[in-house]
């Protein structure tokens, strides 16, 4: 894909979503997991862990590139960002693993080091199927990417908490990519025989998503504390 | 009488309390400012502990009361302060109903009706309570939050539809 091609800057469009929301929730990771180091460490530990999740995600979006080319996997990594998507838009409070918050600077670093590997994972593959193979794009998206993580997601975090409906834009986004993927998959092509209205399933794949999470949002109860 | 407040520490917010303050001035009853706090995602909750997420979201509710709090010492009107975390309007909904609040006071930047029916949480808030709601305009956000953010979420929109042709 080049830059005068008309599928570019929608692309590129999506990558920088994807890269703004995936960014705000990598930052809240790191701020908690630092938060009850004594105020020298923490610093360090935020610093380390910023840009641990940089050279991870550099390393990744070398090997996702190049494994998406292997049959199958296409359809793989489509699924999984659709798993990823839901995960972004639902809210959680309790439930899963249960964590004890690293009171040591070395407990800390595990915890950001497993998360930066973790959600650059998430990231590196969300952006190499918005790129659709193409090298331009996945290097661009790389480069947004980095400054977003280092500077902007403090401030992504305050735009997404005033507007929640943000959130939603990035989740419809990344299910958008999904179903991108899931079409782009050689033998699922094969499968719907070359039609050339395939917007149902991208429109089944973002409003199945966004629905799903809204509506377990709203059953989640929530929780009080009186002062 | 009670006054139910939603707070998040913003300039809006504030002129809320200070309105519900004047309502409970002469009269009993008291303030019931509610802070509501968003929970994380499932993304990322999966990696932290839930005492650092109750931790953190305890202090910035507490730092989004600090003003609302000075409000109504400043003008002896009795007040307790709820800290909870869920979305917004539910949150408010449910919380007037279990402290039997008579009104809702609700504070508001000034901007224009399309953009509060997009952006604004005031009119989930207006549909989920059971009791009347006063809402309180007061200033007015700068260029970038009444033309930018639709603008920016209408280029979205139109790049997908063009990227899914």
């Amino acid at each position: 894909m080049e830059i005068l091609d008309p599928q570019f800057l929608p692309a590129l469009a999506a990558i920088v979503v994807i890269d703004l929301v995936l960014a705000g929730d990598n930052a809240i990771v790191i701020a908690l997991a630092a938060r009850n180091l004594p105020v020298h460490l923490k610093r360090r530990a935020i610093v380390w862990g910023t840009l641990g999740a940089i050279v991870v995600r550099t390393i990744l979006t070398l090997a996702v590139v190049w494994l998406l080319k292997i049959p199958g996997l296409m359809l793989a990594g489509g699924l999984m960002l659709l798993w990823i998507a839901h995960r972004l838009l639902t809210e959680q409070d309790g439930e899963g693993h249960e964590l004890a918050p690293a009171a040591s600077f070395w407990g800390a670093m595990q915890t950001i080091v497993v998360a930066d590997a973790v959600m650059g994972l998430d990231n590196v593959l969300a952006v190499a199927g918005a790129a659709g193979g193409s090298w331009l794009l996945v290097v661009c998206g790389l480069l947004i990417s980095i400054p977003i993580v280092i500077w902007g997601s403090t401030l992504i975090l305050k735009w997404i908490e005033r507007f929640p409906s943000i959130i939603y834009v990035g989740g419809a986004v990344l299910a958008w990519t999904a179903a991108k993927m899931v079409i782009e998959e050689p033998f699922v092509r094969e499968w719907l025989h070359g039609t050339r209205n395939t917007w149902p399933i991208y429109v089944a794949f973002v409003l199945g998503t966004l629905g799903l999470a809204w509506t377990a949002n709203r059953r989640r109860p929530s929780t009080v504390t009186h002062s | 009488m009670n006054v139910l407040v939603p707070v998040s520490g913003s300039k809006a917010s504030l002129a809320a309390v200070r309105h519900a303050a004047t309502l409970l001035r002469d009269g009993p009853g008291e303030v019931i400012l509610v802070n509501v706090q968003p929970r994380l995602t499932a993304h990322a909750a999966r990696f932290t502990s839930r005492a650092s997420r109750d931790a953190m979201r305890a202090e910035r509710s507490e730092k989004a009361l600090v003003g609302a709090r000075a409000a109504l010492d400043a003008a002896g009107v009795p007040y307790r302060a709820i800290a909870a975390a869920g979305p917004v309007a539910g949150t408010v909904a449910r919380i007037a109903g279990e402290v039997g609040a008579n009104q809702v006071v609700v504070g508001t930047t000034r901007q224009p009706g399309w953009w509060q029916a997009l952006f604004s949480q005031v009119p989930e808030i207006i549909d989920a309570v059971n009791v009347p709601v006063s809402v309180i305009g007061s200033g007015r956000s700068g260029p970038f939050e009444r033309i930018g953010v639709p603008a920016c979420v209408g280029l979205g929109l139109t790049a997908l539809a063009i990227a899914t042709e």
